[in-house]
């Protein structure tokens, strides 16, 4: 059965910033809309009764909050969550020690959720954000005639909805793109923490801009170059994104999307798309495997792409 | 329904095994038209000039479809352009 829920922590002091490896305990309960007998009572929710193991693991295991002040290592002063944002601002934007850490004194839960998985979708009024963590997200819009247009991958530590704080109904989906972990951070804390810290407001501002410039960047792509040039322009840039925060191995990365992702977002069918991916593999250009991708002509594939990576705004000096 | 689009070209030669499912012909065909422009765009920068979309299901073949790129130079000032350059052969 396909129903809403919520999940109610019932802990309080859950965000304990005390050192102390103490272990919070927290409760939960999953909510749905009230049937006949009960609406009368309690028109809002009632609560959901899961009686097999299974039912649990579907609707318990999907979304789980955790305590942040439980998974702190001692002496570990920023936490592991809010790392991947604070390594892509750093290498963005100018942060001191101060701003660094009222960001990492945000209040977040974090949230699992798996490939496919819609996160927020057109017409949401979100009343927060978040943080991708761990895995990818894309965002997407569906056109008339149902096809699917990919608009933009991100990657842990970007913040794909930070639009949402001003432009309070979204015009797009996002979704994930594989099993991702999220950090939720709730809006009201990110508008105080941007009205009292002007590093962090310059900090985000430059960050939508460099978002902006991707998005332009990808209407040259898809209007402009050819399929091969599209398709090898943007695993430049998902491989560029990844190693300034180091998450490449090599010339290697992971990147769980399928003919049919790739397809949606070069805007080609996808047919087309294979047809290019086999080409750039018979050509010993890139090699595609299990969730990951592999670029074995590093030049090849660059002149392939036109890329110039000035776009990206990895520098802050430039 | 399941429809494979098998593609062929100057360059290159490619059977559908993994298949889309599409509610009907029509959609297939429309599916075939957009893969075959698609392509044909590419192509004919890369010196191309023929692409065919072989269509099928579980069954059968159901229809081709081909775009082919046609080139003709006015070399001498008896060279003119037909009256109707869509007209077909003789």
């Amino acid at each position: 059965v396909d129903f809403t829920f919520e999940v109610t922590t019932l802990a309080a002091g859950a965000r304990n910033r005390n050192r102390s490896r103490a272990r919070i305990r927290v409760y939960g309960f999953v909510t749905t809309s009230p049937n006949a007998v009960v609406e009368p009572i309690h028109p809002k929710a009632m609560p959901v009764i899961l009686l097999t193991e299974e039912e649990r693991e579907i609707r318990m295991g999907t979304f789980i909050f955790e305590a942040r002040s439980a998974e702190r290592e001692p002496g570990m002063d920023i936490d592991k969550t809010i790392e991947p944002l604070l390594k892509r601002l750093r290498i963005s934007a100018n942060l001191n020690t101060e701003d660094e850490r009222a960001i990492d004194k945000l209040p977040i839960t974090i949230k699992r959720v798996r490939g496919g998985e819609p996160i927020i979708s057109c017409g949401d009024r979100p009343s927060a954000c978040f943080l991708v963590v761990e895995g990818f997200v894309l965002r997407s819009k569906i056109v008339a005639d149902g096809r699917r247009q990919i608009l933009a991958f991100h990657q842990p530590g970007d913040i794909p909805d930070l639009q949402g704080l001003f432009l309070h109904v979204m015009d797009h989906d996002v979704s994930a793109l594989g099993d991702a972990v999220l950090a939720v951070i709730p809006h009201s804390p990110l508008e105080e923490l941007i009205g009292k810290r002007p590093n962090i407001a310059k900090a985000l501002w430059r960050d939508t801009l460099t978002d902006a410039a991707i998005f332009r960047e990808w209407i040259c792509n898809v209007g402009q170059r050819s399929a091969s040039s599209r398709l090898a322009h943007l695993i430049l840039e998902i491989y560029t994104r990844l190693q300034a925060i180091g998450l490449t191995n090599g010339l290697s990365f992971k990147f769980p999307a399928t003919q049919e992702i790739f397809a949606e977002a070069i805007g080609t069918s996808s047919v087309h798309a294979n047809r290019v991916i086999q080409e750039l593999r018979a050509q010993g250009v890139l090699d595609f495997a299990r969730g990951a991708i592999n670029i074995l002509d590093e030049q090849k594939l660059r002149t392939q792409a036109d890329f110039d990576s000035l776009y990206l705004h990895l520098d802050p000096s430039l | 329904m399941r429809f494979y689009f098998d593609v062929q070209d100057d360059h290159y030669s490619a059977r559908d095994s993994e298949g889309v499912a599409l509610p009907s012909v029509q959609a297939a065909r429309k599916q075939a038209n957009n893969i075959i422009t698609s392509i044909a765009r590419d192509l004919f920068d890369a010196d191309g000039s023929q692409v065919a979309v072989t269509v099928r299901n579980d069954e059968d073949n159901l229809f081709v479809l081909t775009v082919t790129l046609s080139f003709k130079e006015f070399t001498s000032p008896e060279d003119t352009a037909p009256a109707d350059p869509f007209a077909s052969g003789k």
